[in-house]
Protein backbone atom coordinates (compact mmCIF):
# COMPACT_ATOMS: atom_id res chain seq x y z
CA UNK A 1 0.00 0.00 0.00
CA UNK A 2 1.27 3.52 -0.84
CA UNK A 3 3.09 5.39 2.06
CA UNK A 4 -0.40 8.37 2.80
CA UNK A 5 2.81 10.95 3.96
CA UNK A 6 2.76 12.20 0.57
CA UNK A 7 4.61 15.36 -0.63
CA UNK A 8 4.10 18.23 1.75
CA UNK A 9 3.10 20.79 -1.11
CA UNK A 10 0.21 19.04 -2.49
CA UNK A 11 -0.64 18.64 1.26
CA UNK A 12 -0.27 22.03 1.63
CA UNK A 13 -2.23 23.33 -1.38
CA UNK A 14 -4.87 21.07 -0.53
CA UNK A 15 -5.25 22.61 2.19
CA UNK A 16 -5.03 26.29 1.55
CA UNK A 17 -7.83 25.39 -1.65
CA UNK A 18 -9.77 23.71 1.00
CA UNK A 19 -10.24 26.82 3.79
CA UNK A 20 -10.65 28.75 0.97
CA UNK A 21 -13.36 27.39 -0.46
CA UNK A 22 -14.74 26.79 2.94
CA UNK A 23 -14.56 30.34 3.50
CA UNK A 24 -16.03 31.26 0.13
CA UNK A 25 -19.24 28.93 1.00
CA UNK A 26 -19.93 30.81 4.14
CA UNK A 27 -19.55 34.52 2.68
CA UNK A 28 -22.32 33.73 -0.03
CA UNK A 29 -24.48 32.96 1.96
CA UNK A 30 -26.13 29.71 0.19
CA UNK A 31 -30.14 29.49 -0.11
CA UNK A 32 -31.10 25.90 -1.39
CA UNK A 33 -34.37 26.15 -3.41
CA UNK A 34 -34.34 22.14 -3.69
CA UNK A 35 -33.63 20.65 -0.01
CA UNK A 36 -36.00 16.92 0.11
CA UNK A 37 -37.60 15.61 3.48
CA UNK A 38 -39.07 11.87 4.02
CA UNK A 39 -37.35 8.77 2.58
CA UNK A 40 -36.78 8.56 -1.59
CA UNK A 41 -37.89 4.98 -2.95
CA UNK A 42 -34.73 4.27 -4.32
CA UNK A 43 -31.36 3.62 -2.25
CA UNK A 44 -28.43 6.14 -1.68
CA UNK A 45 -25.64 7.00 0.96
CA UNK A 46 -27.70 9.15 3.18
CA UNK A 47 -29.88 7.48 5.78
CA UNK A 48 -31.27 10.30 7.46
CA UNK A 49 -34.43 12.34 5.81
CA UNK A 50 -36.05 13.83 9.46
CA UNK A 51 -35.88 17.89 9.39
CA UNK A 52 -33.56 18.05 12.18
CA UNK A 53 -30.84 15.80 9.86
CA UNK A 54 -31.79 17.93 6.79
CA UNK A 55 -31.16 21.27 9.54
CA UNK A 56 -27.96 19.62 10.48
CA UNK A 57 -26.55 19.01 6.66
CA UNK A 58 -26.95 22.62 6.05
CA UNK A 59 -24.95 23.41 9.09
CA UNK A 60 -22.41 21.58 7.58
CA UNK A 61 -22.41 22.84 4.32
CA UNK A 62 -22.87 26.47 4.87
CA UNK A 63 -26.41 26.65 3.72
CA UNK A 64 -28.09 29.33 5.39
CA UNK A 65 -31.33 28.39 4.91
CA UNK A 66 -34.54 26.70 1.90
CA UNK A 67 -37.06 25.46 -0.02
CA UNK A 68 -37.89 22.46 1.20
CA UNK A 69 -39.94 19.83 -0.27
CA UNK A 70 -41.73 16.03 1.26
CA UNK A 71 -40.61 13.59 -0.74
CA UNK A 72 -43.88 11.29 0.16
CA UNK A 73 -45.73 14.25 -2.15
CA UNK A 74 -44.44 13.31 -4.54
CA UNK A 75 -45.00 9.12 -4.72
CA UNK A 76 -47.58 8.52 -1.88
CA UNK A 77 -49.84 11.59 -0.87
CA UNK A 78 -48.83 14.95 -1.93
CA UNK A 79 -51.59 16.21 0.58
CA UNK A 80 -51.29 14.66 3.46
CA UNK A 81 -47.23 15.08 3.13
CA UNK A 82 -47.82 18.63 2.10
CA UNK A 83 -49.49 19.31 5.64
CA UNK A 84 -47.57 17.28 7.71
CA UNK A 85 -44.44 19.45 5.63
CA UNK A 86 -46.10 22.70 6.68
CA UNK A 87 -46.48 21.63 10.16
CA UNK A 88 -42.81 20.76 10.43
CA UNK A 89 -41.69 23.68 8.90
CA UNK A 90 -43.96 26.61 10.30
CA UNK A 91 -41.80 29.23 12.43
CA UNK A 92 -38.53 27.55 11.39
CA UNK A 93 -36.56 30.62 10.78
CA UNK A 94 -34.59 29.18 7.93
CA UNK A 95 -36.77 26.51 5.75
CA UNK A 96 -39.95 27.78 4.07
CA UNK A 97 -41.98 24.66 2.05
CA UNK A 98 -42.46 23.57 -1.37
CA UNK A 99 -46.03 21.90 -2.28
CA UNK A 100 -46.30 19.11 -4.63
CA UNK A 101 -49.75 19.67 -6.17
CA UNK A 102 -51.79 17.50 -9.05
CA UNK A 103 -54.63 19.16 -10.75
CA UNK A 104 -57.42 17.45 -8.07
CA UNK A 105 -58.19 20.35 -5.23
CA UNK A 106 -57.13 19.34 -1.86
CA UNK A 107 -60.18 17.33 0.42
CA UNK A 108 -62.13 20.12 2.03
CA UNK A 109 -61.22 22.84 -0.26
CA UNK A 110 -63.41 24.33 -2.98
CA UNK A 111 -60.84 26.24 -5.08
CA UNK A 112 -57.50 26.77 -5.19
CA UNK A 113 -57.02 30.17 -3.99
CA UNK A 114 -58.25 29.14 -0.84
CA UNK A 115 -55.64 26.46 -0.34
CA UNK A 116 -52.61 28.71 -1.43
CA UNK A 117 -53.30 31.22 1.00
CA UNK A 118 -53.62 28.67 3.85
CA UNK A 119 -50.45 27.18 2.62
CA UNK A 120 -49.18 30.25 2.35
CA UNK A 121 -49.74 31.34 5.63
CA UNK A 122 -47.91 28.53 6.79
CA UNK A 123 -44.74 29.01 4.66
CA UNK A 124 -45.43 27.23 1.39
CA UNK A 125 -43.56 29.61 -1.46
CA UNK A 126 -43.20 27.20 -3.99
CA UNK A 127 -45.26 24.77 -6.31
CA UNK A 128 -43.90 21.78 -7.58
CA UNK A 129 -45.78 19.83 -10.74
CA UNK A 130 -44.94 16.18 -11.74
CA UNK A 131 -47.80 16.05 -14.73
CA UNK A 132 -45.89 12.95 -16.31
CA UNK A 133 -46.12 10.76 -12.98
CA UNK A 134 -48.94 12.45 -11.90
CA UNK A 135 -51.02 11.67 -14.99
CA UNK A 136 -52.44 15.34 -16.12
CA UNK A 137 -51.36 18.39 -18.86
CA UNK A 138 -50.48 21.62 -18.04
CA UNK A 139 -52.76 23.01 -20.39
CA UNK A 140 -55.53 25.10 -19.55
CA UNK A 141 -58.08 22.79 -20.15
CA UNK A 142 -56.37 20.62 -17.41
CA UNK A 143 -54.23 22.65 -14.70
CA UNK A 144 -55.56 26.18 -15.98
CA UNK A 145 -57.11 26.74 -12.69
CA UNK A 146 -54.51 25.47 -10.59
CA UNK A 147 -51.85 27.39 -12.97
CA UNK A 148 -54.06 31.06 -12.63
CA UNK A 149 -53.77 30.90 -9.21
CA UNK A 150 -50.40 30.14 -8.90
CA UNK A 151 -49.61 32.61 -11.13
CA UNK A 152 -51.94 35.14 -9.20
CA UNK A 153 -50.16 35.08 -6.03
CA UNK A 154 -46.06 34.60 -7.83
CA UNK A 155 -45.78 31.74 -6.29
CA UNK A 156 -42.44 29.74 -7.59
CA UNK A 157 -43.32 26.77 -10.02
CA UNK A 158 -41.13 24.47 -10.51
CA UNK A 159 -40.90 21.67 -12.84
CA UNK A 160 -38.59 18.74 -13.74
CA UNK A 161 -37.70 18.94 -17.56
CA UNK A 162 -38.16 15.18 -17.45
CA UNK A 163 -41.78 15.95 -16.37
CA UNK A 164 -42.92 17.98 -18.81
CA UNK A 165 -40.83 18.74 -22.15
CA UNK A 166 -39.28 22.11 -23.33
CA UNK A 167 -42.17 22.63 -24.80
CA UNK A 168 -44.68 23.12 -22.28
CA UNK A 169 -41.54 24.65 -20.46
CA UNK A 170 -42.10 27.61 -23.37
CA UNK A 171 -45.91 27.37 -22.81
CA UNK A 172 -45.59 28.43 -19.09
CA UNK A 173 -43.47 31.36 -19.63
CA UNK A 174 -45.40 32.51 -22.46
CA UNK A 175 -49.12 32.03 -20.92
CA UNK A 176 -47.34 33.53 -17.67
CA UNK A 177 -44.97 35.97 -17.69
CA UNK A 178 -44.87 37.12 -13.96
CA UNK A 179 -45.00 33.24 -12.84
CA UNK A 180 -41.27 32.16 -12.08
CA UNK A 181 -40.44 29.01 -14.07
CA UNK A 182 -37.49 27.34 -12.11
CA UNK A 183 -36.59 24.06 -14.20
CA UNK A 184 -34.63 21.21 -12.15
CA UNK A 185 -32.60 18.50 -14.18
CA UNK A 186 -34.07 15.69 -12.01
CA UNK A 187 -33.44 12.64 -12.37
CA UNK A 188 -31.64 13.47 -15.03
CA UNK A 189 -28.84 16.65 -15.96
CA UNK A 190 -29.84 18.88 -17.74
CA UNK A 191 -26.29 19.26 -18.99
CA UNK A 192 -26.06 19.02 -22.70
CA UNK A 193 -29.70 20.55 -23.10
CA UNK A 194 -28.42 24.27 -24.14
CA UNK A 195 -29.91 23.71 -27.82
CA UNK A 196 -33.37 23.97 -25.89
CA UNK A 197 -32.56 26.24 -22.83
CA UNK A 198 -30.89 29.01 -24.46
CA UNK A 199 -33.09 30.21 -26.53
CA UNK A 200 -36.05 29.98 -24.15
CA UNK A 201 -33.56 31.65 -21.48
CA UNK A 202 -33.18 34.74 -24.39
CA UNK A 203 -36.92 35.04 -24.81
CA UNK A 204 -37.88 34.70 -21.31
CA UNK A 205 -36.97 36.82 -18.38
CA UNK A 206 -39.52 34.26 -16.00
CA UNK A 207 -37.61 31.05 -16.64
CA UNK A 208 -35.20 29.90 -14.58
CA UNK A 209 -32.17 27.30 -13.93
CA UNK A 210 -31.75 25.59 -10.85
CA UNK A 211 -28.13 24.43 -10.34
CA UNK A 212 -27.72 21.32 -9.15
CA UNK A 213 -27.63 19.57 -12.27
CA UNK A 214 -26.60 22.49 -14.43
CA UNK A 215 -22.90 21.28 -14.95
CA UNK A 216 -22.28 22.45 -18.01
CA UNK A 217 -18.93 22.72 -18.80
CA UNK A 218 -18.24 26.45 -18.16
CA UNK A 219 -21.48 26.56 -18.94
CA UNK A 220 -22.40 29.23 -15.55
CA UNK A 221 -19.57 31.41 -17.04
CA UNK A 222 -21.28 31.37 -20.56
CA UNK A 223 -25.46 31.90 -19.32
CA UNK A 224 -23.91 34.66 -17.09
CA UNK A 225 -21.83 36.42 -20.28
CA UNK A 226 -25.23 35.69 -22.75
CA UNK A 227 -28.56 36.48 -20.72
CA UNK A 228 -26.82 37.55 -17.34
CA UNK A 229 -26.90 35.98 -13.63
CA UNK A 230 -30.40 36.80 -12.91
CA UNK A 231 -31.89 32.88 -14.41
CA UNK A 232 -29.23 31.56 -12.21
CA UNK A 233 -31.30 30.27 -8.76
CA UNK A 234 -28.81 27.63 -6.18
CA UNK A 235 -30.06 24.20 -5.67
CA UNK A 236 -28.16 20.86 -4.14
CA UNK A 237 -31.19 18.38 -4.19
CA UNK A 238 -29.76 17.67 -0.73
CA UNK A 239 -29.64 14.56 0.93
CA UNK A 240 -29.88 13.02 -2.36
CA UNK A 241 -26.96 14.80 -3.58
CA UNK A 242 -24.02 16.17 -2.30
CA UNK A 243 -24.48 20.19 -2.22
CA UNK A 244 -20.73 20.68 -2.89
CA UNK A 245 -21.37 19.90 -6.96
CA UNK A 246 -23.02 22.88 -7.32
CA UNK A 247 -21.65 25.43 -4.86
CA UNK A 248 -18.10 25.16 -6.13
CA UNK A 249 -19.93 26.23 -9.46
CA UNK A 250 -20.81 29.45 -8.34
CA UNK A 251 -17.96 30.02 -5.64
CA UNK A 252 -15.00 29.22 -8.79
CA UNK A 253 -16.88 30.88 -11.61
CA UNK A 254 -15.22 33.21 -12.96
CA UNK A 255 -18.10 35.86 -12.67
CA UNK A 256 -18.28 38.77 -11.19
CA UNK A 257 -18.54 38.87 -7.13
CA UNK A 258 -22.16 40.82 -7.50
CA UNK A 259 -23.34 37.62 -10.04
CA UNK A 260 -21.87 35.27 -7.82
CA UNK A 261 -24.44 36.39 -4.76
CA UNK A 262 -26.99 36.64 -7.06
CA UNK A 263 -26.88 33.11 -7.96
CA UNK A 264 -25.91 31.66 -4.15
CA UNK A 265 -28.77 33.73 -2.58
CA UNK A 266 -29.98 37.11 -4.25
CA UNK A 267 -32.07 35.73 -7.04
CA UNK A 268 -34.22 33.29 -4.68
CA UNK A 269 -34.44 36.18 -2.25
CA UNK A 270 -35.84 38.26 -5.01
CA UNK A 271 -38.39 35.74 -6.40
CA UNK A 272 -39.67 35.36 -2.84
CA UNK A 273 -40.00 38.78 -1.59
CA UNK A 274 -42.26 39.17 -5.18
CA UNK A 275 -45.22 36.47 -3.84
CA UNK A 276 -47.90 38.27 -2.89
CA UNK A 277 -49.40 36.75 0.86
CA UNK A 278 -52.91 36.39 1.99
CA UNK B 1 0.29 18.23 -7.95
CA UNK B 2 -3.05 17.98 -8.46
CA UNK B 3 -3.74 15.84 -11.30
CA UNK B 4 -6.80 15.45 -13.40
CA UNK B 5 -7.58 11.60 -14.90
CA UNK B 6 -10.08 11.95 -17.06
CA UNK B 7 -10.76 15.09 -19.32
CA UNK B 8 -11.98 15.00 -23.32
CA UNK B 9 -10.70 17.19 -25.93
CA UNK B 10 -12.71 17.90 -28.78
CA UNK B 11 -16.52 18.01 -29.50
CA UNK B 12 -19.05 15.33 -28.96
CA UNK B 13 -22.20 16.86 -31.07
CA UNK B 14 -24.93 15.33 -28.65
CA UNK B 15 -22.88 17.63 -25.97
CA UNK B 16 -22.95 20.81 -26.54
CA UNK B 17 -19.94 22.46 -25.65
CA UNK B 18 -19.36 25.94 -24.74
CA UNK B 19 -15.86 25.88 -25.84
CA UNK B 20 -13.97 22.96 -26.79
CA UNK B 21 -10.54 24.63 -27.36
CA UNK B 22 -7.13 23.62 -25.27
CA UNK B 23 -7.05 27.20 -24.67
CA UNK B 24 -9.77 27.13 -22.36
CA UNK B 25 -9.39 24.08 -20.71
CA UNK B 26 -5.91 25.40 -20.04
CA UNK B 27 -7.63 28.63 -18.71
CA UNK B 28 -9.46 26.65 -16.00
CA UNK B 29 -6.70 24.07 -15.04
CA UNK B 30 -5.08 27.38 -13.78
CA UNK B 31 -8.06 29.11 -12.23
CA UNK B 32 -8.62 25.52 -10.45
CA UNK B 33 -4.60 25.11 -9.92
CA UNK B 34 -4.96 21.74 -11.47
CA UNK B 35 -0.76 20.40 -13.19
CA UNK B 36 -1.73 18.12 -15.28
CA UNK B 37 -4.77 16.81 -16.71
CA UNK B 38 -5.12 13.67 -18.56
CA UNK B 39 -6.98 13.73 -22.10
CA UNK B 40 -8.47 11.16 -24.39
CA UNK B 41 -9.62 13.14 -27.12
CA UNK B 42 -13.43 12.69 -29.03
CA UNK B 43 -11.66 11.90 -32.30
CA UNK B 44 -9.82 9.04 -30.72
CA UNK B 45 -13.01 7.83 -29.23
CA UNK B 46 -14.81 7.81 -32.41
CA UNK B 47 -13.14 6.41 -35.07
CA UNK B 48 -10.67 9.08 -36.29
CA UNK B 49 -7.36 8.01 -34.62
CA UNK B 50 -4.79 10.16 -36.72
CA UNK B 51 -6.38 13.44 -35.90
CA UNK B 52 -7.04 12.55 -32.36
CA UNK B 53 -3.63 11.59 -32.61
CA UNK B 54 -2.31 14.99 -34.24
CA UNK B 55 -4.94 17.15 -31.53
CA UNK B 56 -3.24 15.22 -28.68
CA UNK B 57 0.22 16.10 -29.38
CA UNK B 58 -0.80 20.20 -30.27
CA UNK B 59 -2.75 19.83 -26.82
CA UNK B 60 0.47 18.49 -24.97
CA UNK B 61 2.60 21.03 -26.85
CA UNK B 62 0.96 24.12 -26.67
CA UNK B 63 -0.02 23.33 -23.14
CA UNK B 64 4.21 23.04 -22.40
CA UNK B 65 3.59 19.11 -21.36
CA UNK B 66 0.46 19.51 -18.59
CA UNK B 67 -1.66 17.97 -20.98
CA UNK B 68 -1.23 14.13 -21.59
CA UNK B 69 -3.56 11.41 -23.34
CA UNK B 70 -4.94 7.95 -23.31
CA UNK B 71 -4.55 5.69 -26.50
CA UNK B 72 -8.11 4.12 -27.13
CA UNK B 73 -9.09 0.98 -28.71
CA UNK B 74 -11.99 -0.35 -30.24
CA UNK B 75 -12.42 -3.86 -30.08
CA UNK B 76 -14.50 -3.81 -33.37
CA UNK B 77 -10.87 -2.02 -35.31
CA UNK B 78 -8.68 -4.29 -33.05
CA UNK B 79 -5.74 -4.53 -35.97
CA UNK B 80 -5.96 -0.52 -37.12
CA UNK B 81 -6.67 0.42 -33.02
CA UNK B 82 -4.11 -1.43 -31.74
CA UNK B 83 -1.42 -0.61 -34.25
CA UNK B 84 -2.71 3.19 -32.91
CA UNK B 85 -2.15 2.44 -29.45
CA UNK B 86 0.73 1.68 -29.75
CA UNK B 87 2.16 4.45 -31.63
CA UNK B 88 0.92 6.79 -29.20
CA UNK B 89 2.42 5.10 -26.60
CA UNK B 90 5.44 5.18 -27.90
CA UNK B 91 5.12 9.26 -27.57
CA UNK B 92 5.99 10.29 -23.86
CA UNK B 93 2.37 12.77 -23.96
CA UNK B 94 0.45 9.27 -23.61
CA UNK B 95 0.15 7.68 -20.29
CA UNK B 96 -2.85 5.26 -20.41
CA UNK B 97 -5.53 3.54 -22.84
CA UNK B 98 -9.09 4.64 -22.59
CA UNK B 99 -11.97 2.05 -23.06
CA UNK B 100 -15.05 2.61 -23.68
CA UNK B 101 -17.36 -0.62 -23.64
CA UNK B 102 -21.11 0.78 -24.41
CA UNK B 103 -19.98 2.71 -27.30
CA UNK B 104 -18.30 -0.20 -29.21
CA UNK B 105 -21.65 -2.25 -27.62
CA UNK B 106 -19.26 -4.45 -26.26
CA UNK B 107 -19.49 -6.07 -22.93
CA UNK B 108 -16.01 -5.50 -20.84
CA UNK B 109 -15.28 -9.65 -20.30
CA UNK B 110 -15.59 -10.24 -24.27
CA UNK B 111 -12.68 -11.97 -25.73
CA UNK B 112 -12.33 -9.26 -27.82
CA UNK B 113 -10.74 -6.99 -25.78
CA UNK B 114 -7.82 -8.88 -25.38
CA UNK B 115 -5.53 -7.76 -27.51
CA UNK B 116 -5.64 -4.12 -25.95
CA UNK B 117 -5.52 -5.44 -22.09
CA UNK B 118 -2.04 -7.87 -23.15
CA UNK B 119 -0.81 -4.57 -25.00
CA UNK B 120 -1.51 -2.79 -21.43
CA UNK B 121 0.65 -5.18 -19.50
CA UNK B 122 3.27 -5.29 -21.83
CA UNK B 123 3.97 -1.45 -21.85
CA UNK B 124 3.08 -1.09 -18.20
CA UNK B 125 0.26 1.09 -18.14
CA UNK B 126 -3.57 1.84 -17.34
CA UNK B 127 -6.33 1.48 -18.38
CA UNK B 128 -9.00 3.50 -17.50
CA UNK B 129 -12.86 2.57 -18.69
CA UNK B 130 -15.88 4.19 -18.71
CA UNK B 131 -17.99 2.28 -16.03
CA UNK B 132 -22.22 2.39 -15.09
CA UNK B 133 -24.86 0.94 -14.18
CA UNK B 134 -28.06 0.38 -16.36
CA UNK B 135 -30.75 2.21 -15.76
CA UNK B 136 -34.60 2.52 -17.61
CA UNK B 137 -33.63 5.67 -19.84
CA UNK B 138 -29.70 4.46 -20.26
CA UNK B 139 -30.17 0.84 -21.08
CA UNK B 140 -26.99 0.55 -23.42
CA UNK B 141 -25.05 0.90 -20.43
CA UNK B 142 -25.24 -2.64 -19.74
CA UNK B 143 -22.33 -2.87 -21.60
CA UNK B 144 -20.18 -0.96 -18.69
CA UNK B 145 -21.36 -2.75 -15.42
CA UNK B 146 -18.30 -2.55 -12.71
CA UNK B 147 -18.55 -6.64 -12.41
CA UNK B 148 -17.97 -7.72 -15.83
CA UNK B 149 -14.66 -6.25 -15.79
CA UNK B 150 -13.79 -9.12 -13.51
CA UNK B 151 -12.34 -11.51 -16.14
CA UNK B 152 -9.86 -9.03 -17.04
CA UNK B 153 -8.66 -7.89 -13.95
CA UNK B 154 -7.96 -11.38 -12.61
CA UNK B 155 -6.47 -12.14 -15.87
CA UNK B 156 -3.79 -9.21 -16.12
CA UNK B 157 -3.03 -8.59 -12.23
CA UNK B 158 -0.39 -6.32 -13.24
CA UNK B 159 -2.57 -3.86 -15.26
CA UNK B 160 -4.43 -1.39 -13.45
CA UNK B 161 -7.99 -0.78 -14.01
CA UNK B 162 -9.77 2.65 -13.03
CA UNK B 163 -12.85 2.43 -13.67
CA UNK B 164 -14.55 6.08 -14.58
CA UNK B 165 -17.00 7.20 -13.35
CA UNK B 166 -17.17 4.22 -10.16
CA UNK B 167 -19.73 3.02 -11.49
CA UNK B 168 -22.14 5.94 -12.51
CA UNK B 169 -25.48 5.38 -10.43
CA UNK B 170 -25.61 3.70 -6.64
CA UNK B 171 -26.00 -0.40 -7.63
CA UNK B 172 -22.84 0.78 -9.96
CA UNK B 173 -20.94 2.29 -7.00
CA UNK B 174 -21.61 -0.78 -4.92
CA UNK B 175 -20.33 -3.37 -7.66
CA UNK B 176 -17.03 -0.81 -8.37
CA UNK B 177 -16.22 -0.87 -4.46
CA UNK B 178 -16.98 -4.87 -4.41
CA UNK B 179 -14.67 -5.70 -7.78
CA UNK B 180 -11.74 -2.83 -6.09
CA UNK B 181 -11.58 -4.72 -2.63
CA UNK B 182 -11.46 -7.50 -4.11
CA UNK B 183 -8.46 -6.96 -6.63
CA UNK B 184 -5.75 -3.93 -5.10
CA UNK B 185 -5.58 -3.09 -9.41
CA UNK B 186 -8.47 -1.54 -9.83
CA UNK B 187 -8.86 1.98 -9.12
CA UNK B 188 -11.75 4.39 -9.48
CA UNK B 189 -12.45 7.90 -10.05
CA UNK B 190 -15.67 10.89 -9.52
CA UNK B 191 -15.96 11.86 -13.01
CA UNK B 192 -19.31 12.41 -14.67
CA UNK B 193 -22.36 13.09 -12.89
CA UNK B 194 -22.72 10.68 -10.08
CA UNK B 195 -23.14 13.49 -7.31
CA UNK B 196 -24.71 10.91 -4.17
CA UNK B 197 -24.39 12.63 -0.99
CA UNK B 198 -21.49 10.80 1.17
CA UNK B 199 -20.16 9.31 -1.96
CA UNK B 200 -16.41 10.39 -1.19
CA UNK B 201 -16.59 9.24 2.25
CA UNK B 202 -18.13 5.97 1.57
CA UNK B 203 -15.58 4.97 -1.23
CA UNK B 204 -12.98 5.91 1.20
CA UNK B 205 -14.37 4.34 3.77
CA UNK B 206 -14.74 0.95 1.73
CA UNK B 207 -11.52 0.99 -0.45
CA UNK B 208 -9.15 3.35 0.90
CA UNK B 209 -8.14 6.54 -0.40
CA UNK B 210 -5.19 5.51 -2.19
CA UNK B 211 -6.88 3.94 -5.24
CA UNK B 212 -8.97 6.90 -5.84
CA UNK B 213 -8.25 9.54 -8.68
CA UNK B 214 -9.60 12.68 -9.27
CA UNK B 215 -10.96 13.38 -12.79
CA UNK B 216 -13.89 15.66 -14.21
CA UNK B 217 -14.77 14.68 -17.31
CA UNK B 218 -14.41 18.09 -18.64
CA UNK B 219 -14.94 18.94 -21.63
CA UNK B 220 -18.37 17.49 -20.87
CA UNK B 221 -19.14 18.35 -17.25
CA UNK B 222 -17.67 21.29 -15.44
CA UNK B 223 -15.27 19.60 -13.50
CA UNK B 224 -15.68 22.00 -10.38
CA UNK B 225 -18.31 19.62 -9.44
CA UNK B 226 -16.05 16.75 -8.47
CA UNK B 227 -13.30 18.93 -6.58
CA UNK B 228 -15.42 20.72 -4.84
CA UNK B 229 -17.34 17.58 -3.26
CA UNK B 230 -13.45 16.58 -2.48
CA UNK B 231 -12.44 19.67 -0.80
CA UNK B 232 -15.08 19.65 1.65
CA UNK B 233 -15.56 16.26 1.87
CA UNK B 234 -15.24 14.42 6.08
CA UNK B 235 -12.04 12.69 5.27
CA UNK B 236 -8.56 13.48 6.28
CA UNK B 237 -6.30 15.94 4.75
CA UNK B 238 -4.05 13.24 3.68
CA UNK B 239 -6.49 11.29 2.01
CA UNK B 240 -7.55 14.85 -0.22
CA UNK B 241 -4.01 14.94 -1.27
CA UNK B 242 -3.74 11.41 -2.53
CA UNK B 243 -7.35 11.80 -4.50
CA UNK B 244 -6.83 15.48 -6.04
CA UNK B 245 -2.89 14.46 -7.13
CA UNK B 246 -0.67 11.73 -5.41
CA UNK B 247 -2.30 8.37 -6.75
CA UNK B 248 -2.36 9.65 -9.96
CA UNK B 249 1.06 10.30 -10.09
CA UNK B 250 2.38 7.33 -8.45
CA UNK B 251 -0.29 5.29 -11.18
CA UNK B 252 0.48 6.99 -13.98
CA UNK B 253 4.43 7.48 -12.70
CA UNK B 254 4.20 11.36 -13.70
CA UNK B 255 6.43 13.13 -11.84
CA UNK B 256 8.40 17.10 -13.08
Amino acid sequence: MYDVSVAPDTQARVGRLMTQYREQKKTLKFLDSNLWLGRPMQPGFCSRWELNALVGYMDRYAIEGGIVTHNAAVVEDPYAANEELLGQTEGNGRLLSGLVLTTDLPPGYANWGDYLDWALSKGARMVRLFPKSHRFSLESWCSGSLLDSVNERHMLLTVWHIEVGWGAVRMLCERYPELPVIVEGRPQKILYHNRFFYPLLEQYQNLYLELHNLNVYLGIEDIVRRFGAEHLIYGSCMPVNDPNTSQMMVTAARIDEEARRQIAHGNLESLLERIQMP
Amino acid sequence: MIVDSHIHLGLTVSAPCVDKSTGAVLALMNHLEIDLSISTGTALIFGRPEAGFRVALEAYRQSEERILSYAFFNPHYPEEDLSWARRCLEHEAFVGIKIHPPIAACYPDDERWNPIWRLASELGVPILTHSWWVSDYNPIQRYATPDRFEHYVKTYPDVNLILGHAGGRYEGHLAAAKLARAYPNVYVDFSGDSYSFGLVEWFVEQIGADRILFGSDLTMIDGRTVMGRILDADISAEAKALILGENAVRLFGLSR
